[in-house]
Parts: structure tokens; C-alpha cells; sequence
């Protein structure tokens, strides 16, 4: 059940609905929502339903163990031990295979073979949303450590905040000390953001169903998939909508997420802040997935020491937690590489104080042409499935002996459009005027059911499921 | 004021939901209608269609689902391969081929070694059509495709009937009529087309009772279905998985019993297999379920054949979307063959299917 579906639009209203009829009651609303949310994820994958329950469950009852412990030296063992837990959960399902296959390379390579080899791989199946519940289980256990959050918490709300299906298989990352505490009393009646929870959906709706599929399916999966085949320009055109693409695609995912996190009464922080607009690495960081950057900087390179140590341990901080941030998205060596190049940048960009606020405009151009180019690069290695594919992507990048195919106007058009969202005004801050906000309920409902016409009338047969479900 | 802080109470959020909700079903009655015909069979969709199908209906009186279609139909064509592009548009995009160079051929994607397969569209007079102003001659054409087909007095001899699902809708079956009229003038021809149609599902239409009714005689017939049967068939309420054994003696069955309606309409029967679809695991079905019909023809029946066209369009056996033809004066020209599903045809993707089925069944 995809967001952009006829079923989870049912599946959504019910919920709505029996929601607010339950508001007061907290208790029963929490356990409806809950219950809700592993519906919503059965309906996705309900084999890994168990671990969705225990692997929460389990953090609950090591949160409580290292708020009552005294001794800040087994907290701190307690937490060690806790977190390993939590990352071997995820290192088995999601690299134990990786790792294998890139030993039994190695091995290949310098020419040792054993009769294990083959039998070593797991094939294991990769439970939906793993990576985010597991770092968000962490979140909840580093909170406590900290003391941002109490550790008297309920099963119950330590169950949703991880679970919690708007954000339960690809975000945004939301930190336990700043959702947990919003379950403990339940959401006002009369202060539901409506207008902008429903602008935030339909957008991420468009964003979505038009922009990122066709995108997605016309341009960048043919031409990635046989980069030989096509020219120089259609390659480039191809990397820029692939930038567009997965623009579209996840912030539209997040959100629809904030949104109808918004309907029930809750706040997810902001994910994604026009990030092609960003002048530096560090600020395309600061703007790109905001919530996994977030935790990748408070749980990882802050605790490294992150930049208040020597410059060169500064550099290796950096280098390793955008590896990481790399490997997390998904088990291979291109993800790595990706990771990689962006931490190299960074470095760089340290090393040479190009961080740093450009003052004029020509130079804010300049830098923003540089930033976004090199991102476009970069994701020459996330999108293509094997590294000898973004060798032929690159190569191909310089082949001027084939005819355009690709460019078409329609496509341009939906590029523009894709990358207009930088530069109008973000919808948080749209001011709405005293008049629009007085209008009739069937007023607004005309308007919404018409621009979900729409929505549906553009948008192709299928939808892909979304970029992220993958890590 | 500030949007995000522009707060309504949930009484009125609820309600402006569910107004929003009933408004936007009526202007989609026919996405419902759509998106339950391929649903799984069960009693319950069963019922649901039958009321979706009669709601449908009334909305189209009452111009309900006019905005989504109106809209649908002008941006699809954009975006569904370079021969929907409108007319005028066409003579300057340069991956039509131009029409002073007739030998054109279909080859591969650009690749290693690309398969050369020789249309001759002099004789087919393609290009004519697709560069020309629509002209009333082909405005009837369309009308005949989507008009009912018209009582006929008994025993009146025919050329040919195609049947089929979304595939044919989607733009083959005016090919056919468009390449076999330029084929032979004396073809006469039915076709009747149904989306989210099969033989899983006679509930929805019933293909064998189609044929069966049909009081012309034909010289031959074409099928164009399975498409939407790779789902568990429903028999006394009880439901078959899609490739059990039961499913395929079941669905054997359907097949044996169509086609002996359809040798006793018609002369020659083809069978036209799937294409290679994008989706392995679809594909995977598709082939699974003409292999049941691929078996059916050959053991059971006589006057029927089939025609595999899974290794059609292709590259080393894979999927792609895009194809190239070949002409002396414009080199290679890469098209769309495919519509962003990697199952149903575009406008060119359509032609040059239609142009080797034609091929198949004549030479």
C-alpha cells in the first residue's frame, strides 16, 4: 500500500477518522494508531512483522536498563552493547551478503578458492524500513543515554514512535526526544494545520506521480540501463533528471509523510530545504535529507570527536561518517563511493573555507553551478547499479556521435518544473489571506478533489514505489 | 497569514475530508472502475465491478470523469512515444523517418549486433497516414473501432475478427485496420476490444460467449489475451492460485473452450503471445500462461496456431523500451516502443507490432 494509492486513501480516512473519534482517550487512540501502522505494514511486507515489534520492544527494556543504572560507566557499556545489537540487526539483513561476496572476491583475486565459498551466502530478504526503525531504535537509547528524553516511557509510546506509519519505511528520521513527548498528551482539536497539511500532500502527490515516474521510467531507467546507446547529450540530460528525479520522488515521500503526520495531531521535523539551491556541500547537507544528515551528525561524527579535534582527525571524522552515511543506503560499493566523494568534498571544501557564506550574488551563482554539478556527479555512482556502469556513464558523457533522442520538450518541461520547486517561496512560509482562509468547506473541497483529478489524469499507468523503500 | 499556521478544528478538517473524498471519486469514477478491474477475482470485486461499471456509466452522462479523460488524452499523447506528438509537430521532430526514404527497416537498440528485420512501408503507406492532416477517411476508421459491432445477416462472409484486452486497445488495433486495408482493400474486418479483460474473468466479460454469438463467418481470427490473467481464478466461490496445477487444467479448459468457438467462426485462429514485458516477474507469468495455451493449441486443436512473440523486440532476449529503425537517408532513429508501464504499446510500438503480426499470419 503506496501513499500515492486509491487503497491507502481509504485505509487513510479510516484511520483519520477513528483517530479523532478516540482523542479522548490517549491510551486507546496510541493502540488504534499502532495498530493502524502494522496493518499499514503488513499490507507491505507482513513477514517481518515480528521484528518491527521485537527489535522496539527490545530497546524499550535496554532504554529503561540505562535510565536506572547509576554508574555512568556500565550506562555507557549499556549502551555500547545496546547499539551494537541494533546495527548487527541491520549488518546482518542488509551487508552480511555484501561482505561475503566482497571476501570470496578477494579471495578469487588472489587466487584462493574453497568448497565454502558458495555455500557462504545468506540471500537474506531485506525487511522494508529497516534502516530507518533501526536508527531511529538507536535515536530513542542515545536520547536516554543524553538525558534529552526520560527513560519512563510506555511500551506503548516507544512501539509508535518507531512504528508510527507515516515515517515507518523511509522517513524522515525523527529523533525520540522530540516525538515521544508529543505522545504523552493527545493532539488539540482545534489546531489541525489543514490547509497546509493538505498542500504538503497534493504537492508531494504531483511531485511524485508525474514529475519523478516520468522522469524516472522515460528518461533515466533506459538510458542508465544502456548508457551505449545513447548520446552525450541525452546522458547529461539523463544525470540532470536522475537530480530531479530523486528530488521529486523522496521529498514528495516526506512530504506526504509530514503531512498526514500533521492530520493526526503530530510534528515531523523538516527533510528537505530546496538543496539544489545550496551554495556549499556543507549547506547542501544542511538542506538534502536534513533528518538522516541530523543524525548522522549528532550520533556519529560528533560523538568521533567531529571537528574539535586536529585537522587531519577532522578530515578522517568526516571521510568516515559520509562512508557510512554512503554504506547505509544500501550494500555496495557504489553507495560507498558516493558517500566517499561527498566527504572528500567536504573536506576540501574545510580545508579551503569554502563552506563559508558567498556574499555576492555572482559568487552564490557560481558556487551553486559548482555544488550542484558535482552532486549531479556524485549520483552518477548512487543511481547506476554497478560501477562499471557508471564507467560507461561517464565515458558516454563524451560521445557526440549519436543522434538526440532524449531532449524532448515535454521532458524539459517536466525538468523545469521538477527543479522550480528551489526557487519559489517554500510552503512553509506562504502566507494565505483572511478571505481564502474564510471559504465554505465545499469550497476547499472542489479545489483539492480538482488538483487530485489532475494529479490522476497526468500521471502514468503504475506507479514506481519510492527511491527510498530500497533502504 | 502564515499557511502553517493557518489551523482549522478536526470538525471542520473532517469534513472538508470527506467532501473532498466523494468529489474526487465522482470526477474518478472511471480510475475506480479501472483500478478494480484488476483486482483479484473474488465475490466482492465481482459485485463492486458490476456497480463501479453502472456508476461509471452515469458519470459519463453527467460528464463527471470528462476532466480527468480530456486532460488524460492530451498530456498521454506527449509523453507515450514520438508518433503522438501531434501532426504538425511530427514533420519537424527528427525521429520520424522522412517521407521521401519508404525503405525503412527495424532494427535493435544500438548495440553490438543489432537485428535487422526489412518492413517495406511503401507498401504499407505508414508514413502517409502518420504525416498527413487526419483526413474524414480515417476519422471513420476511428468511429468504426469504437462502434459496437453491427448486426449482420448470417453467413456473411468476412476476412477477419481480432479480439483481445488493453493491448489491442492501446493503438494496435488501428494499425491492423490501418495496415491491412493498405494490405489487401478487400479486408473486412471486426475487432473488439476490452480493457481488464480475459478469460480469468468472465464476470467481467465474457470472451467465449463474444465469439460464440458472432453470426459472420471469418477467414481468420486473432486473440490477443492473457494479459490480465495472471491472477487466481474463482471457481464455486473457491479461489485457484494463479500457476497451481488446478489453475492451469482450469484455465487449459477456458482456452480449449475458446478456441473451439473460434474454429467454428473462422477458418484460421492465432493466438498472439505477450511481448517481453519490463517487470521479470511479470514476464515470468506471462510466459507461464501461454505455455498452458502454446500446449493447448498444439495438442487440441486444429484449426488454431500460435504465435510467440516474446523474442520480439528485444535485445539479447531483454526488455527495451525504445527500438531503432533504420532508413538509407536518415541513418538510425531510436523510438518508443513502450509506454512508461513496460506493458502496453505506443502509437509506433503498436505499428510496427501489428506490421509482424500481419507478416506472421500472411506470409
Amino acid at each position: 500500500m503506496l501513499f500515492p494509492t486509491l487503497e491507502f486513501a481509504i485505509f487513510f480516512t479510516v484511520v483519520f477518522y477513528f483517530s479523532w473519534e478516540l482523542v479522548f482517550n490517549n491510551s486507546y487512540r496510541k493502540l488504534f494508531l499502532l495498530l493502524a501502522s502494522y496493518f499499514f505494514y503488513a499490507t507491505l511486507d507482513f513477514r517481518f512483522l515480528p521484528i518491527l515489534i521485537l527489535s522496539p520492544t527490545l530497546n524499550f527494556l535496554f532504554g529503561l536498563w540505562i535510565g536506572v543504572e547509576e554508574q555512568p560507566k556500565i550506562k555507557k557499556y549499556i549502551l555500547a552493547f545496546t547499539v551494537a545489537l541494533n546495527l548487527l540487526l541491520l549488518g546482518v539483513f542488509k551487508y552480511y551478503d555484501f561482505f561475503a561476496g566482497t571476501v570470496v572476491e578477494v579471495m578469487t583475486r588472489i587466487g584462493i578458492t574453497a568448497t565454502w565459498q558458495d555455500d557462504v551466502f545468506m540471500n537474506f530478504v531485506l525487511p522494508l524500513g529497516i534502516s530507518f526503525f533501526t536508527f531511529q531504535g538507536i535515536s530513542y537509547l542515545v536520547d536516554i543515554y543524553k538525558k534529552e528524553l526520560t527513560y519512563k516511557n510506555s511500551l506503548l509510546d516507544v512501539l509508535l514512535y518507531i512504528s508510527f506509519f507515516p515515517h515507518l519505511v523511509a522517513g524522515p528520521i525523527v529523533k525520540a526526544s522530540e516525538f515521544i513527548p508529543q505522545l504523552k498528551q493527545p493532539p488539540k482539536t482545534t489546531e489541525i494545520p489543514f490547509l497546509f497539511s493538505i498542500t504538503l500532500i497534493v504537492l508531494g502527490l504531483f511531485k511524485k506521480t508525474v514529475i519523478a515516474n516520468y522522469l524516472g521510467v522515460d528518461i533515466v531507467d533506459p538510458v542508465f540501463e544502456n548508457p551505449k546507446a545513447y548520446s552525450s547529450v541525452d546522458m547529461l540530460f539523463a544525470v540532470y533528471c536522475y537530480a530531479v528525479q530523486i528530488f521529486c520522488d523522496f521529498s514528495a515521500y516526506t512530504d506526504m509523510a509530514i503531512g498526514l503526520a500533521y492530520l493526526l495531531g503530530y510534528q515531523f521535523p523538516l527533510n528537505f530545504n530546496q538543496p539544489y539551491r545550496a551554495t556549499s556541500l556543507k549547506d547542501f547537507w544542511n538542506r538534502w535529507h536534513i533528518s538522516l544528515s541530523r543524525w548522522l551528525k549528532e550520533y556519529l561524527y560528533i560523538p568521533m570527536g567531529g571537528n574539535r579535534v586536529s585537522e587531519k582527525r577532522t578530515y578522517q571524522n568526516l571521510l568516515i561518517t559520509m562512508g557510512l552515511g554512503g554504506l547505509w543506503h544500501g550494500a555496495s560499493w557504489n553507495f560507498i563511493t558516493w558517500g566517499l566523494l561527498h566527504g572528500i568534498g567536504l573536506a576540501f571544501e574545510k580545508r579551503f573555507q569554502w563552506d563559508l557564506q558567498a556574499e555576492s550574488l555572482g559568487k552564490k551563482i557560481i558556487r551553486g553551478f559548482l555544488v550542484f554539478n558535482f552532486v549531479c556527479f556524485a549520483w552518477i555512482f548512487f543511481r547506476a547499479e554497478s560501477f562499471n556502469k557508471s564507467y560507461e556513464v561517464l565515458i558516454q558523457l563524451f560521445d557526440f556521435s549519436k543522434p538526440v533522442t532524449k531532449l524532448t520538450p515535454v521532458y524539459l518541461v517536466l525538468f523545469f518544473i521538477g527543479m522550480s520547486f528551489h526557487f519559489v517561496k517554500p510552503l512553509r512560509s506562504w502566507n494565505i489571506s483572511d478571505r481564502l482562509l474564510q471559504l465554505p468547506a465545499l469550497a476547499y473541497a472542489v479545489i483539492f478533489a480538482v488538483m487530485v483529478t489532475l494529479i490522476t489524469a497526468l500521471m502514468p499507468e503504475g506507479i514506481a514505489p519510492f527511491i527510498y523503500f530500497r533502504f | 497569514m502564515s499557511l502553517e499556521k493557518s489551523y482549522k478544528s478536526i470538525s471542520e478538517s473532517s469534513k472538508i475530508i470527506k467532501m473532498t473524498l466523494v468529489i474526487t471519486l465522482l470526477l474518478n469514477l472511471s480510475t475506480i472502475h479501472e483500478w478494480l478491474q484488476q483486482k483479484e477475482a473474488s465475490p466482492m470485486t465481482s459485485s463492486f465491478l458490476k456497480l463501479t461499471e453502472a456508476l461509471k456509466e452515469i458519470g459519463g452522462q453527467f460528464y463527471l470523469t470528462a476532466l480527468r479523460e480530456g486532460v488524460r488524452s492530451r498530456f498521454i499523447r506527449y509523453t507515450t512515444g514520438v508518433a503522438q506528438i501531434p501532426l504538425l509537430e511530427q514533420k519537424q521532430n527528427p525521429l520520424i523517418p522522412d517521407i521521401g526514404d519508404r525503405q525503412v527497416a527495424a532494427v535493435g537498440p544500438r548495440s553490438e549486433d543489432p537485428i535487422v528485420e526489412k518492413i517495406d512501408l511503401t507498401e504499407l503507406g505508414l508514413l502517409d497516414e502518420l504525416i498527413s492532416t487526419p483526413t474524414a477517411e480515417s476519422a471513420s476508421i476511428k468511429q468504426k473501432v469504437e462502434d459496437p459491432p453491427s448486426p449482420k445477416a448470417p453467413g456473411t462472409q468476412k476476412s477477419i475478427l481480432i479480439i483481445g484486452d488493453s493491448i489491442l486497445k492501446s493503438g494496435l488495433q488501428e494499425h491492423f485496420e490501418r495496415n491491412l486495408v493498405q494490405r489487401n482493400e478487400n479486408t473486412t474486418m471486426e475487432i473488439k476490444s476490452k480493457s481488464g479483460t480475459g478469460l480469468s474473468r468472465p464476470d467481467v466479460f465474457d470472451w467465449v460467449n463474444y465469439v460464440d454469438k458472432q453470426k459472420d463467418k471469418y477467414e481468420k481470427m486473432l486473440i490477443f489475451l492473457g494479459t490480465n490473467d495472471a491472477q487466481s481464478l474463482l471457481i464455486n466461490k473457491k479461489a485457484i492460485p494463479f500457476d497451481s496445477k488446478e489453475w492451469k487444467d482450469e484455465y487449459s479448459l477456458r482456452v480449449r473452450t475458446l478456441l473451439q468457438k473460434a474454429c467454428s467462426k473462422s477458418k484460421q485462429v492465432y493466438w498472439v503471445s505477450s511481448l517481453r514485458m519490463r517487470s521479470d516477474s511479470f514476464d515470468a507469468k506471462m510466459r507461464s500462461l501461454h505455455e498452458v495455451v502454446r500446449k493447448e493449441i498444439k495438442t487440441q486443436s486444429s484449426c488454431a496456431q500460435y504465435i510467440s512473440a516474446f523474442q520480439w523486440f528485444t535485445k539479447k532476449s531483454k526488455y527495451t523500451d525504445t527500438w531503432t529503425t533504420e532508413s538509407k537517408k536518415n541513418g538510425k532513429k531510436t523510438i518508443k516502443l513502450r509506454v512508461a508501464d513496460g506493458i502496453h504499446l505506443t502509437y509506433w510500438g503498436a505499428d510496427l507490432f501489428s506490421q509482424k503480426i500481419i507478416e506472421s499470419i500472411y506470409e
